[in-house]
């Protein structure tokens, strides 16, 4: 056993994929699918919806779906219930329990009672509270919103917290369900595509919304687990909507990450990219990635997004979990037909499925506010040298 | 961890004396950062204002603040205000959000523009917990400090007011007489190398589970010459039973007279302008039993 090692001991997964490891899995291996288009109060909008939860009952859905995937989580791990009181939560969400807020606001608004909108004494930590008080978590919790990279931050956080010796389990959580600010919002901003998402693609034309839940619980384990290798967060402040389109800022924050694991980026043996189609991120992340593998070819890329829409805040930690288990399973995700022409932006996506070498894996993220997120993934004996 | 430098904004609004209209902040951000700043609500204002008075008073010691200092933002609420205008406007007018507005939900926003115009590179998160958002980012802080990731911290705690007050109380789950407030309390933090240009020291930020925990952790503290405060959320028989096991004195912050999440912010700040004992005891309890400790040693 590692004592202060943050492995990932288990997880759990609700996305448009399905609800548990294996279905996801399953998924992965077949050709990503259009969007539904979803009736979102003001406008129709392109949704990668839950697949198991129906779009009812919305003030129990998210906590129904956040327990379910927690309870996966739990159930893989094999860890005793005697341990449970001293799980320490770490919530990453860029919209956590507003679609409930929401909710109840348009009923009372349409029922012609006196409403006040957030009327229930909202807060970002009230998702962390239900959570701990239904499962009997009593370590420090932190909820983190940072947009897009908001459950990477978390995990990273919640890892480096376990390694420090100040926590001994991490339980961590990305969630993010329906609601029609965000819905609206990004509709406003004209960056949804009705199709398939195209990732590093000359046709594409942006990105579908998903809804996610995932939950991982890291703590000691053994060698061939797979842990976080490193991770780095900084700010860029070249936009608010956009990373520096030059790559500077997304290079920046791969170095940082992988100087943190004490890995050369001739470790890192495949790559899962942010990958959100829009015109601009995905030209600022290709040349991010030019600039880090500069003199080394660029290894297997893949894009999740296509599979599962974009699930903002849980993206973090769920396209983490898809990514873990596709390589532990075996093969590098595939998106036939999509970003497969490197004459677009330098770089292009894995186009069949693969093996996996092993070594460390990239995993970007990239949010609103210039919040941008890298981390490394792998086993304990992952080769320093990178040779 | 050390306190270099501090800056602060607070207001209480809404009691029998001072009038229930929010004052405007647009001219004290350019006072405080030089610049205007359009566009941005009440939040980002605030957010400017503590973090540039904070700055002011480090820049004043001719310091020069590194671009990689890592930003900490906490609240309770995050902005209430914009967030409140995008619901009220889609549900009762049938109007989708402004794209500006929209991306000015996300709370990073204001950790963007805290960046941006301090001109600052370094990792940036936005972090909180219901009942203790500064000690919540205080506690990432140390983490970064300690294990020499970063080394300079900048941790502000921000929460704003809405108007009407009426509406805003029963957000905030409070008796209808309350006075509430806002603030924005910003400390800027090095690791125990810097000594020498230390306000003060955090001696311990945690969160402990139960009564057992904390009384442990008490045992293992000299509060000599050391006032206690007890956070919003302590009801008043655990704040003379706290009295009782720490044997500190009572302090009572200006900050008690108002009502607002960043609380513990205000008391901080006051105790190092104050400086009315040698350290503090903050503690906070929430509804769980568990308790948030702050110590603080003046330098």
């Amino acid at each position: 056993m590692n004592a202060n090692a943050a492995c990932f001991l288990g997880a759990g997964i609700a996305t448009h994929l399905g609800t548990g490891i294996p279905a996801q899995l399953a998924a992965l291996q077949r050709a990503p699918q259009p969007p539904q288009i979803v009736n979102c109060a003001l406008e129709p909008v392109p949704y990668k919806l839950l697949a198991d939860f129906p779009l009812e009952n919305i003030e129990q859905r998210l906590h129904t779906v956040i327990d379910n995937v927690i309870e996966q989580a739990l159930t893989a791990a094999k860890i005793p219930d005697s341990e449970r009181s001293n799980i320490a939560l770490f919530v990453g969400s860029s919209s956590f329990d507003i679609s409930m807020s929401e909710h109840i606001y348009q009923n009372e608004h349409k029922s012609g009672s006196h409403s006040i909108p957030f009327g229930h004494s909202p807060s970002f930590g009230n998702l962390c509270e239900a959570v701990r008080n239904r499962f009997g978590f009593y370590g420090p919790d932190f909820s983190f919103n940072t947009a897009c990279t908001s459950s990477a931050n978390a995990l990273w956080y919640a890892s480096r917290l376990i390694q420090a010796g100040k926590i001994r389990y991490a339980l961590v959580l990305g969630v993010e369900v329906i609601n029609h600010i965000t819905a609206l919002g990004f509709h406003g901003l004209g960056l949804l595509t009705r199709s398939v998402m195209k990732p590093f693609d000359a046709e594409r034309d942006g990105l579908v919304l998903g809804e996610a839940a995932s939950a991982i619980l890291l703590g000691a384990g053994n060698a061939q687990d797979f842990r976080l290798l490193g991770g780095a967060n900084l700010c860029d402040t070249h936009s608010m909507s956009a990373a520096n389109a030059d790559g500077s800022s997304v290079a920046a924050v791969i170095n940082a990450a992988l100087a943190e694991a004490h890995l050369p980026h001739t470790a890192v043996t495949a790559i899962k990219a942010h990958g959100t189609a829009s015109l601009l991120n995905d030209e600022a992340e290709a040349a991010g990635l030019l600039r880090v593998f500069a003199d080394s070819p660029v290894p297997p890329i893949c894009a999740l997004k296509p599979f599962i829409g974009h699930t903002l805040g849980a993206c973090g930690l769920t396209e983490l979990i898809l990514f873990w288990q596709a390589i532990a399973n075996g093969f590098i995700p595939a998106t036939p037909g999509i970003g497969a022409d490197p004459a677009v932006l330098g770089i292009s996506l894995n186009q069949q499925l693969q093996a996996t070498p092993s070594g460390a894996y990239l995993l970007n993220y990239f949010g609103f506010g210039g919040n941008n997120t890298a981390l490394l993934i792998g086993k304990n004996n992952t080769a320093r040298s990178g040779k | 961890m050390k306190i270099i430098a501090h800056g602060h904004y607070s207001k209480a609004v809404g009691d029998t004396v001072l009038n229930d209209a929010l004052p405007p902040l647009k001219e004290l951000v350019k006072e405080t950062t030089g610049e205007s700043v359009r566009r941005v609500g009440r939040f980002i204002q605030l957010a400017l204002i503590g973090a540039g008075r904070c700055l002011t008073l480090f820049h004043s010691k001719q310091k020069t603040l590194p671009a990689d200092t890592a930003v900490y933002l906490t609240s309770g609420r995050g902005d209430l205000e914009i967030t409140l205008d995008v619901l009220v406007q889609m549900v009762e007018h049938d109007l989708p959000p402004k794209p500006l507005s929209f991306i000015n939900t996300v709370s990073n926003s204001a950790c963007f523009y805290i960046a941006k115009h301090f001109g600052l590179r370094g990792r940036n998160q936005f972090v909180t917990r219901r009942h203790a958002p500064l000690e919540c980012a205080l506690q990432l802080a140390a983490l970064d400090l300690h294990t020499n990731a970063v080394q300079t911290a900048l941790v502000g705690s921000v929460d704003i007011c809405t108007e009407p007050l009426a509406d805003h109380r029963k957000r905030l789950g409070v008796a209808e007489d309350t006075t509430v407030g806002e603030g924005s309390h910003w400390f800027l933090l090095t690791d125990d190398s810097h000594a020498d240009t230390a306000l003060a020291t955090i001696d311990d930020v945690m969160l402990l589970s139960d009564n057992d925990s904390l009384q442990q952790w008490l045992n293992k503290q000299v509060l000599d010459d050391t006032v206690l405060v007890c956070g919003q959320h302590v009801d008043h028989t655990t704040a003379t039973l706290l009295q009782k096991i720490t044997g500190c004195t009572p302090w009572h912050a200006t900050a008690d007279l108002h009502w607002y999440d960043s609380h513990c912010g205000h008391v901080l700040g006051e105790f190092l302008t104050l400086r009315p004992a040698k350290k503090l005891l903050h503690i906070d309890s929430d509804p769980d039993g568990r308790f948030n400790v702050l110590l603080v040693s003046l330098a």
